[in-house]
């Protein structure tokens, strides 16, 4: 019996100290933005603005997964063929030089 | 400005017809004869230029013979680099406006890879030539 209270009570604290903490997250205030006067110092901050969107978006390796693929096949005796295709005033131009 | 055309069949481009442009292209009997003997339709061109905005490309698209409105594939390739291709959606509104869009894809050539399969790649000019010691139309085929 003696168990049985004690895990009643144990459950009842941890109950009450999550409220708690959930309600200190709720009202917890975070640090005030600076106010920004004029434009002058809008353009000094965007300056030292830092891009940190690579922090939080995962890097894409293989271009294959970033666009959409083709429904039209090439084969790719024809894409190393493009490869090794001049604009013919290209090659006019390199016969005359 | 150097095109080359891509023609097939079965979504896979089977046929690359180089010329000076796609009039010049079209308006050679031998190569409308020859996508109406293998029964192909035209998926689009390749251009070798560096662009950025596929859209200047929108007029020289139309001009190809896309019955079915299908999408076509615009290819962009410069001195050797590596190609970027766009598709080009065309919708028809009601009014008869055409609403058109690109977007990036990327080429894929994973399928039909059997050694059976040939593509065909000839100057336009060349479709249709006989030489006396080739039986069939001057072609190139890998």
């Amino acid at each position: 019996m003696d168990k049985y209270v004690r895990s009643l009570a144990l459950s009842s604290r941890e109950t009450i100290q999550t409220e708690h903490a959930m309600e200190a997250l709720a009202t917890m205030k975070g640090p005030e933005l600076n106010e920004i006067d004029g434009t002058e110092n809008a353009s000094s901050l965007l300056d030292s603005a830092e891009d940190v969107t690579a922090n939080f978006l995962a890097p894409v390796e293989d271009e294959k997964y970033k666009l959409p693929q083709c429904p039209i096949y090439v084969y790719k005796g024809i894409l190393t063929r493009l490869s090794g295709f001049r604009r013919i005033d290209d090659c006019s131009n390199s016969r005359r030089e | 400005m150097t095109v080359l055309i891509l023609a097939g069949n079965d979504s896979c481009v089977r046929d690359v017809i180089l010329a000076p442009s796609i009039e010049s292209a079209l308006n050679t009997k031998d190569v409308l004869d020859r996508w109406n003997e293998f029964e192909y339709g035209v998926f689009g061109f390749v251009v070798f230029e560096s662009v950025t905005t596929p859209e200047t490309y929108q007029g020289e698209l139309l001009k190809l013979p896309n019955p079915n409105k299908t999408d076509l594939l615009l290819i962009a390739t410069n001195e050797g680099a590596k190609p970027t291709a766009w598709m080009y959606h065309q919708q028809e509104k009601s009014d008869d406006q055409k609403n058109s869009r690109f977007s990036t894809v990327s080429l894929q050539s994973g399928r039909h890879q059997a050694k059976a399969d040939t593509f065909t790649v000839v100057h336009a000019s060349h479709v249709g030539v006989e030489f006396e010691d080739q039986a069939g139309p001057a072609k190139m085929v890998q």
